[in-house]
């Protein structure tokens, strides 16, 4: 998770780089709002607002009375392996759309139910989850389950204009992506319940490296299953005070598509797509759609154990499920000053003309600051102008190439 | 009797999620890869390209 004192406003961080536009326009908010007040500070309030919204909104949107039911949808939402691994990969813009929706799905209810100007509040929630493509598509399609087909309409209109920043600079790029992303980013098995019961446990990120290690918890199939049978449960209950069912759908849908690269005959599939249907590489790393899937399995579990009298029992079971997400994964996520080097060099290359470029080329790096971890380099979001880098991936040391090749072979030719 | 057995419950959790996590910094934190690379002498080899992530 790279965040820098004060990110450059460049062509990049609006879309209109030779890179696909995938932080867009997340590094132009970014970018914009680092000019008054510190990358830090940013960072710490992004990190603050996606734990606390993401509970906070869960726990609003049971209709109850009962204050232990709605600590256990928040908990439920806000404590789970989804959030801890994209957490530990530092995909805090897919997290920010995750706690978004909760607030996009009461503003859909209220549209729904025709309140007089519903319709902003639907805006003012989906803000947060329109500064990336994958958040955006979240927030539309919970927005799209909640708000009914009465007015599918006007969600869609209001869904293709916020997310108006990514999808048009995308319309510059062939939107192409090289098929190999298919397998490498597929959804992992993290226990014996291979990656399907991985997935419907809102985990299977494809990346081994940021698994918490209670993941491999070898009761955690079974307890997956018997936390999702007990949240069907509270759907049904639930599905007589509010329309739950479309937000149900959803969810399944998010774990299909967060399972299509492992069930049998997928992987040609979306090797076809992404090879060859622009913007189909947002089914690259499919598992971010089981998103969808954490709302309905939060709301439904809570209401499951609502006539319980040790309700909160849930919660901290919740929580015994997923211990190493606390304190920042002990000791996973913890802050870095960056050396007076990076400093020393931003100073240098100011109001100097042309590009930058970093050598070796790599979109990743291994600092001794860092205890040598691996991070996205910060040099495109800490040096002033624009940085050449190569966005190719490398996993497990199969390289996934990257869209901008014209780019990476002049940079390679220098 | 339900204010005491929630307590009771509330202390467990607490300390479950403490011991295991303890049992996970011990094993796994970052930094002791890099204390035991170090303690060893060895110079990790640097690949011309990084991996993002290994599955």
């Amino acid at each position: 998770m790279v965040f820098t004192p004060e990110q450059p406003l460049n062509a990049a961080a609006f879309g209109l780089g030779d890179a696909l536009p995938r932080a867009v326009p997340v590094d132009a908010v970014v970018a914009l709002v680092t000019q008054v007040v510190s990358g830090q500070l940013v960072q710490k309030l992004v990190l603050f607002a996606i734990v606390f919204a993401s509970g906070l909104g869960a726990a609003l949107l049971v209709p109850t009375d009962k204050t232990g039911v709605r600590v256990v949808a928040a908990v439920a939402y806000s404590w789970n392996a989804y959030v801890a691994e994209r957490l530990f990969i530092g995909h805090w813009t897919l997290l920010l759309g995750y706690a978004a929706l909760p607030w996009v799905a009461k503003a859909g209810l209220k549209m729904r139910d025709g309140a007089p100007r519903a319709w902003t509040g639907l805006v003012l929630a989906s803000l947060p989850a329109v500064v990336s493509a994958p958040g955006g598509i979240l927030a539309l399609g919970t927005a799209l389950a909640t708000a009914g087909r009465r007015k599918a309409w006007q969600v869609v209109a209001i869904g293709v204009v916020l997310n108006a920043p990514w999808w048009v600079p995308s319309l510059l790029h062939n939107g192409l992506s090289d098929p190999a992303g298919v397998e490498a980013f597929s959804a992992r098995g993290e226990n014996w319940g291979g990656p399907v019961l991985s997935v419907l446990g809102l985990g299977g990120i494809w990346n081994a490296e940021v698994v918490p290690a209670s993941r491999a918890n070898p009761m955690l199939p079974v307890i997956t299953v018997l936390l999702l049978g007990a949240a069907v449960l509270g759907l049904r209950a639930l599905s007589k005070r509010m329309p739950v069912w479309p937000l149900a759908g959803l969810g399944v849908l998010g774990a299909v598509l967060a399972l299509v690269a492992v069930l049998p005959g997928g992987v040609p599939v979306l090797e076809a797509l992404i090879e060859h249907v622009p913007g189909a590489g947002l089914l690259r790393d499919s598992q971010k759609w089981v998103a969808w899937l954490a709302l309905p399995f939060a709301i439904g579990l809570a209401v499951a154990v609502e006539r319980l009298r040790a309700r909160l029992l849930m919660a901290v079971l919740l929580l015994g499920l997923l211990p190493d997400l606390a304190w920042g994964g002990f000791g996973r996520l913890e802050p870095v000053d960056y050396p007076p080097d990076w400093a020393a060099v931003r100073e240098k290359l100011v109001d100097r003309p042309g590009d930058v470029a970093v050598f070796p080329l790599s979109a990743f790096r291994r600092f001794e600051w860092n205890d040598r971890r691996t991070q996205l380099d910060p040099a495109p979001r800490y040096l002033p102008g624009t940085t050449v880098v190569d966005d190719s991936l490398s996993v497990g040391g199969r390289i996934v190439a990257g869209e901008d090749r014209g780019r990476r072979g002049c940079a390679a030719a220098i | 009797m339900g204010l005491v057995s929630f307590l009771v419950a509330v202390v467990a959790g607490a300390a479950l999620a403490g011991g295991v996590g303890a049992v996970v910094v011990a094993q796994n934190h970052p930094d002791k890869v890099v204390e035991q690379r170090q303690e060893q002498g060895q110079k990790a080899a640097e690949p011309e390209v990084l991996d993002y992530g290994s599955r």
